[in-house]
């Protein structure tokens, strides 16, 4: 179930910063890049869940998944897959939900990561 | 740096900011620099006018507009672009999508999140055949 999956899974943190040879300040740029990009694929998502149009859908949680994976934000990647799986099987019922879970789930993570000191 | 990564420049297309900073930053510790489109039909307007600078193209399939798979058939399909590498970095991880972007030409293709080791090693491959097919050509 999505709410099994952390807000923020700190080991792929740690692996995305030992990959850039420890750059700190890096990290917490692609962070802020997420931060500035993510809000506005939800949108997408949202707006799309709400006509239940299943093919609009699947570009932003499709993107949303990647970005959110390779920061760490594992339960927002698990809900983008989730929709985007949805949106790609046709299955509509129940997408507005799974999309308002993304918005709240999206708004828990930014307090994650600034609770871990991760943001400028 | 390698032979096949010195003076190497590599075209990142990717809708996601965070993407294409990440293998820039990865492409950068390889020696590689890079350039950067948002989208398949920006790739192909920088490829028009750069092509000669590229030496390989990260592509990724999901994006607006024009796809990954339109985009790399355009590169294919384009006597002046088709021997220029083409690595699919996609989070579409079906067998199938993998199956027609190689079929399509692509060199290779490569899941997100992807692997920096990884990523290098199949660049570095890319990168060593295209050197061989010029130095052949010459």
């Amino acid at each position: 179930m999505s709410d099994e999956a952390p807000l923020l899974d700190h080991a792929v943190i740690d692996e995305l910063r030992d990959s850039v040879g420890g750059d700190t300040a890096f990290v917490t740029e692609l962070i802020e890049t997420y931060l500035a990009e993510a809000p506005g694929q939800i949108d997408e998502i949202v707006a799309a869940a709400s006509s239940g149009d299943c093919d609009a859908i699947v570009r932003p949680a499709h993107t949303l998944k990647s970005s959110s994976a390779s920061l760490g934000a594992a339960r927002l990647a698990q809900i983008a897959r989730e929709i985007e799986l949805a949106g790609r099987e046709g299955r509509s019922e129940g997408l507005a939900q799974t999309a308002d879970s993304a918005r709240s789930t999206y708004e828990a993570t930014v307090e994650a990561i600034t609770a871990a000191g991760l943001r400028l | 740096m390698t032979d096949s990564t010195r003076g190497a420049t590599a075209l990142i297309v990717d809708d996601s900011a965070v993407n294409r900073k990440l293998l820039a930053r990865h492409l950068e510790t390889l020696g590689i620099a890079s350039d950067e489109a948002i989208d398949g039909h920006a790739a192909l307007e920088y490829l028009a006018e750069h092509a000669a600078d590229v030496a390989v193209v990260l592509l990724d399939v999901v994006m607006p507009g024009l796809d990954g798979y339109a985009t790399l058939e355009a590169i294919k399909s384009d006597e002046a672009l088709r021997r220029l590498p083409v690595i699919m970095i996609s989070g579409v991880d079906e067998q199938a999508s993998v199956a027609r972007c190689l079929e399509m030409g692509a060199a290779d293709y490569l899941p997100k999140p992807f692997n920096p080791v990884i990523l290098g090693a199949r660049v570095r491959a890319s990168l060593a055949e295209k050197r061989m097919h010029d130095l052949e050509a010459e």
